[in-house]
């Protein structure tokens, strides 16, 4: 397997450049379903960013209604879905550029990313969640001690105090501690933080957004944070509207 | 095991076992199909083996088998099978002019047609416990007592005595025919002087005794009838003995010939010569025990192949039994592949995951099945062994139960290929979205 492209310590976290995405009724693969993307009930969806940049450390809130695209952007970001044009470079890697198991890899090392619903692993326990990222993210395995005590560390950070409790033992709370251990277990240069307050009410999520912001600031990892909610644009210094950032047309 | 302890690292592995772990119920149906089938299949397997190894048996070092059966094959039934008793008897003249015709190695001749409570009779010369040997190389083991060195002396075969309980010195009397319901020779009691350890052969179930002792009783009878043939009725006559016996009297029925053969070897090139040689005398039927036991076999691999062509298709069907599981499975995996992509997970090395987790589905489900015809075989064995007195060498052999575990691991892996390209073209976005 091919080295994973390092990255550069003075590359800015994320640099996005003329982004362009569209997918037709007859190119969309599994996203079909997601109604609130069909613009103009075609199926047709489209999505033109000119330019976001976040260097390291940077912490940045992403507003915007439902059907905006923020998933869609965020997956283009990670490299979960292909852009149409433009460039997507992650820690001065371009991401676009990498393919299979060298992209899979890289996305593991230098991308944490944070759900709505956690997306824990069932049937493993909070330190194997860690630990799984880490497998992935941070090869070779021949590293299992450093594994583990990154793992245990981070956990005990966060304030798990059952590290081997399976996860769906575990609190609303501490479950969602857990997702954010596992998005900084490689210490990535971006987190991408996907609507992670949505199913939470306003105290928790407050506390929510400080322990994500608080946690990517020590392990040194610039943050994307994505959400509807109006309450938190308080929070974060630097702000931006998806609708403000991108052009948004019907491919008719 | 790191699974259960949860301390140790994570490998992929683990996230194998976790994913069965976490099917459990149907994890363990898969495998013990998977095991049921390899347990049929290898029992089937070392039946097959056991079934020509019995075959094989009890031919022993004999070359040749001279009788007047009608077909070698009848010959080899009932010599050493001791299928039923020769019709048709060879005369003294006759065999002394075959075992003087070639310097042999051995020449023993056989009579048959009396039995004991349904155990055939063998009557024969010393010479068959001293150099006939009923599995070559492997000679006659008295597990008490010695041959027979008199008239009316017997030798039991292993069966004889578990099935009868006679001992040594116990008295018996012989029935003239093969079935039960014959002429019972009574005015001459036999003695048991020697019992024979288990051979494996049809020889364990047959009754030995000198061939005098078996013209006796045969002279015995034609005196019998004489005497009412010529109106005299039913006269006890005092018994018979050696000087009573004419010629017409001294019949057998069958003679095992070895010829000479060099050290080392158990074959002879002068076997064809004479086989073909004596084969020109249309009064006697040669056979090649080996080569007729051969013809059998040919017969019996006949089902053999069926049967195996049966617990392989179980063995399929396994596999497609863990197709199923993992096909059924993927759909409640697609979250998790999703999530290991996101971790940086490769579309291969989820493929991976499967194979190797549908690969050990196989491998543990062989290993089980494997123990379970180790077990039952030698389990079977045994009871054959202490019940019937039937030596089957039934056992597993290891190299084919290696044989059976790759290719079942193969044939999981296989299996596990529709599942695992299912996982490789996970779409990762559709399942990381919160469920609507």
């Amino acid at each position: 397997m091919p080295p994973t492209a390092p990255s550069t310590p003075q590359a800015p976290a994320l640099e996005i450049r003329e982004l362009f995405f569209r997918y037709g009724p007859q190119s969309a693969r599994g996203l079909q379903d997601d109604a609130s993307l069909d613009q103009d009930g075609s199926g047709a969806f489209a999505l033109r960013l000119n330019g976001l940049t976040l260097d390291r450390g940077d912490q940045l809130l992403l507003t915007g209604g439902s059907g905006t695209g923020k998933s869609t952007l965020l997956q283009l970001i990670a490299g979960l879905m292909e852009p149409a044009s433009g460039t997507v470079m992650i820690g001065g890697t371009p991401m676009h550029a990498l393919h299979g198991a060298v992209r899979d890899r890289f996305r593991g090392q230098q991308i944490g990313m944070i759900f709505q619903t956690f997306q824990l692993v069932q049937g493993f326990s909070a330190i194997e969640n860690v630990l799984l990222a880490l497998l992935f993210g941070d090869p070779p395995a021949a590293r299992v001690g450093a594994h583990r005590t990154r793992a245990a560390e981070l956990l005990d950070a966060l304030a798990i105090d059952r590290p081997d409790a399976m996860v769906e033992t575990l609190s609303v709370g501490q479950q969602q501690r857990v997702a954010v251990a596992r998005a900084l277990a490689c210490r990535p240069a971006l987190v991408l933080a996907d609507e992670p307050t949505a199913s939470l009410d306003p105290a928790n999520a407050a506390k929510a957004v400080a322990l994500i912001r608080a946690t990517a600031r020590d392990q040194g990892s610039a943050l994307l944070f994505v959400s509807h909610d109006p309450s938190l644009v308080t929070q974060f210094d630097r702000r931006v509207d998806l609708a403000a950032l991108v052009e948004q047309e019907s491919a008719s | 095991m790191s699974v259960m302890s949860g301390t140790r690292g994570m490998s992929d592995f683990t996230i194998v076992l976790r994913s069965l772990q976490a099917r459990l119920f149907s994890t363990i149906v898969t495998i013990v199909t998977v095991a049921i089938a390899v347990a049929l299949l290898l029992t089937l397997l070392s039946l097959k083996n056991a079934g020509n190894k019995a075959f094989l048996r009890g031919s022993g070092n004999a070359h040749l088998l001279v009788s007047a059966d009608a077909s070698p094959m009848d010959s080899v039934l009932n010599a050493i099978f001791y299928k039923s008793a020769p019709q048709r008897p060879i005369e003294q003249a006759k065999f002394n002019e075959i075992a003087t015709s070639f310097p042999w190695d051995s020449v023993v001749p056989m009579q048959q047609g009396d039995n004991y409570r349904g155990f055939p009779t063998l009557a024969t010369e010393p010479e068959f416990f001293s150099r006939f040997q009923p599995v070559e190389g492997e000679p006659w083991v008295f597990s008490e007592g010695e041959p027979f060195a008199k008239n009316f002396e017997v030798v039991l075969g292993s069966t004889v005595v578990s099935e009868t309980g006679l001992r040594l010195g116990a008295k018996l009397l012989f029935t003239h025919g093969a079935g039960e319901q014959g002429h019972v020779h009574r005015e001459y009691e036999f003695t048991v002087v020697g019992i024979l350890e288990p051979t494996g052969s049809a020889h364990d179930r047959a009754i030995f005794c000198s061939l005098e002792s078996s013209w006796i009783l045969h002279a015995h009878d034609r005196h019998e009838r004489d005497a009412a043939l010529a109106g005299a009725g039913h006269v006890h006559r005092p018994p018979l003995t050696e000087a009573d016996l004419l010629d017409e009297d001294r019949l057998i029925t069958g003679i095992l010939l070895r010829l000479p053969t060099r050290a080392g070897s158990t074959v002879s090139s002068a076997m064809q010569p004479q086989f073909d040689r004596l084969r020109r005398d249309p009064t006697i039927t040669v056979a090649s025990p080996a080569h007729e036991i051969g013809k059998l076999l040919t017969i019996v691999s006949r089902v053999d192949v069926l049967f195996v062509a049966m617990a392989i298709a179980i063995l399929v069907g396994s596999a497609v039994s863990i197709l199923v599981a993992l096909y059924n499975s993927m759909h409640q995996r697609r979250r998790q592949i999703a999530i290991f992509r996101v971790l940086g997970c490769s579309r291969l090395r989820v493929m991976a995951l499967v194979l190797t987790e549908s690969a050990l589905i196989g491998v543990l489900g062989a290993a089980l099945g494997l123990v379970v015809s180790v077990v039952g075989t030698a389990l079977a064995a045994a009871y054959l062994k202490s019940q019937v007195g039937l030596v089957l060498g039934l056992s597993v052999d290891m190299r084919s139960g290696v044989m059976v575990l790759a290719a079942t691991a193969l044939l999981a892996a296989i299996a596990g290929i529709l599942p695992a390209i299912l996982a490789y073209r996970t779409p990762v976005g559709d399942h990381l979205r919160p469920a609507a």
